[in-house]
């Protein structure tokens, strides 16, 4: 309450929160009526707590009374960090995840993960703690949802305030259902078949990731998740484009997968959002081509000029303590950490759509135009 | 029939041992007739050896030198590492610091860092722990880092018939 931007909206106020610690990010948004969700989960830079807990907490908000739903896109680490812990202080929420994730191959590799040590990776240990946690509720017969979704499930419909709020899920379709299935399968199969133990590698591509549209009143929130261009019709973006209707366009987009180039398609601008729509962005900095690159900030501005990042997407090199720096330098090895830049991008409107989103940025978070 | 008791030693043979399916080599410090019989204290010959745990054979890779632990090793830190990717010049992985919990951190690590009998097991995915420090020895420091990638074998029967039983509660759980 202190914090400047981080007073509690009211009640017929929608509000749109994208955290980003530099690697992860989370999106909290206020559904009118002092009702919440959540979508994905990273950890706050300081505390190691889940981001979007604290952010609750500032604003005096209780997680356990006012958080309905708790939303997982996908699998990755960078959306799933801290996601146990923030159900576990969420106990009435409903927690979502894809239809793909109900996949025999995709549990075995996180029970694979979790019976054997060292195992960890891809969120698939995030996952385990997750499953136990809900075991143990439904054990002690207290309430533990778990659902999932695909394109065409309606997460949430009800009147808040006399105003609509929806909670729409336009992916996976059922062709990336498939292909997800199979891709699922062939990691474990691969991971029984080699020859000494590995861990499980990075599954990709993000084809089972869920975009989600969130209406409360006449807003519309677009949350593109991962969700990657494809070539076939009845994958990623094309999928949703050929199902969705030009009526529903959204005013808020939160920008798919880091905003980069093959998370995006000048379609979903033309098609699913309104012009000169508010567009925020998660970057990741740990890849070894941090996202987004100078290419996709420009690629992003020619689509909007009202484009914000919760951090900078650079690297810097890790200083470790003294007496190892010496042998790092003397070998040619070069150790990177993801520095400390952690920011939020907080949009804000009222239901009834007279007014633009006002934003205000925490932390290291930027507007991108000052960037170029 | 216990091996440890009947394989013929001698200190130049190189004497190989399965215990468990884990190889191990032994070195023979005191052979037969280096110690006169009569002062063995059972009045027999005395052989002293030591055992000591080799790294476990894998198809088509060689197992790498192994060497007597260097107790001078200053461990200046050490991590947990898996392979995220080959690279021409080295791999990149992701660390995790030990006895820490620290945020993950990647590396780039040259080729030359790593035992080339281990080469062939730094794959996507390869687990590794990794130490660097100093090792001392008369007035002199040497920069060390070593590299180990696990040769652990794969799941085992009873590894695998958990994880499925564990995915099925999983399963179940989504019906509840």
């Amino acid at each position: 309450m202190d914090e400047p931007g981080l007073e509690r909206p009211s009640d017929a106020e929608v509000e749109v929160s994208l955290i980003g610690p530099g690697y992860g990010e989370c999106v909290v948004i206020h559904l009118g009526g002092n009702r919440w969700m959540v979508v994905d989960s990273c950890l706050d830079k300081e505390s190691g707590r889940p981001a979007a807990l604290i952010h609750l907490e500032k604003m005096g908000v209780n997680p356990a009374e006012h958080v309905d739903l708790v939303v997982c896109t996908h699998w990755h680490d960078d959306h799933v960090r801290g996601l146990a812990a923030l159900l576990s202080q969420c106990p009435s929420a409903r927690f979502i995840c894809s239809t793909s994730l109900r996949e025999s191959a995709f549990l075995r590799l996180v029970a694979l993960g979790e019976n054997v040590r060292g195992l960890h990776g891809s969120g698939l240990s995030e996952f385990a703690r997750i499953f136990q946690r809900i075991k143990t509720r439904r054990e002690q017969n207290k309430p533990a949802p778990l659902e999932t979704c695909h394109a065409g499930s309606v997460l949430l419909d009800r009147e808040e305030m006399g105003q609509t709020i929806r909670v729409d899920a336009l992916s996976p379709s059922e062709g990336d259902h498939q292909r997800m299935a199979e891709i699922f399968k062939d990691h474990h199969d691969h991971l029984l078949a080699a020859d000494f133990r590995i861990a499980v590698p990075s599954i990709h591509p993000n084809l089972g990731s869920i975009v989600l549209r969130v209406q409360a009143g006449r807003r519309r929130v677009l949350l593109g998740a991962d969700m990657e261009r494809r070539p076939s019709s009845d994958s990623g973006w094309l999928a949703i484009l050929e199902s969705s209707k030009e009526e529903n366009r959204s005013d808020y987009y939160k920008v798919a997968h880091h905003g980069s180039e093959n998370g995006d398609t000048p379609e979903i601008w033309s098609r699913l959002l309104v012009p000169e729509c508010p567009a925020v962005l998660a970057p990741n900095q740990r890849l070894a081509n941090p996202l987004p690159r100078k290419t996709d900030i420009s690629r992003i501005l020619s689509r909007t000029s009202v484009a914000y990042s919760t951090a900078l997407p650079s690297l810097r090199a890790k200083r470790i303590e003294a007496p190892a720096e010496g042998v790092f330098r003397s070998k040619g090895i070069r150790i990177h950490e993801v520095p400390r830049c952690q920011g939020t991008v907080i949009a804000r409107a009222n239901m009834n759509g007279s007014e633009p989103w006002g934003i205000t940025t925490l932390g290291r978070a930027y507007r991108l135009v000052e960037a170029v | 029939m216990n091996p440890l008791t009947t394989a013929p030693i001698n200190r130049e043979s190189e004497t190989l041992l399965e215990v468990g399916g884990e190889p191990f080599r032994v070195d023979v410090l005191i052979a037969p007739g280096d110690i006169p019989e009569h002062t063995a204290p059972s009045g027999g010959s005395l052989t002293e050896v030591a055992v000591r745990s080799l790294p476990r054979r894998i198809k088509g890779v060689p197992r790498p030198q192994v060497q007597a632990k260097h107790r001078s090793f200053r461990e200046a830190a050490s991590w947990e590492g898996v392979v995220i990717a080959r690279a021409d010049e080295g791999i990149v992985a992701k660390l995790t610091r030990r006895y820490q919990d620290f945020p993950a951190e990647e590396a780039s690590i040259p080729w030359m860092e790593i035992d080339e009998a281990d080469q062939p097991l730094a794959v996507e995915g390869a687990l590794f722990s990794w130490k660097v420090g100093y090792l001392e020895s008369n007035g002199q420091r040497l920069s060390v880092s070593k590299i180990e990638f696990r040769r652990t074998p794969n799941f085992s029967a009873r590894e695998r018939r958990a994880a499925e039983a564990k995915a099925d509660e999983y399963a179940a759980l989504f019906n509840g």
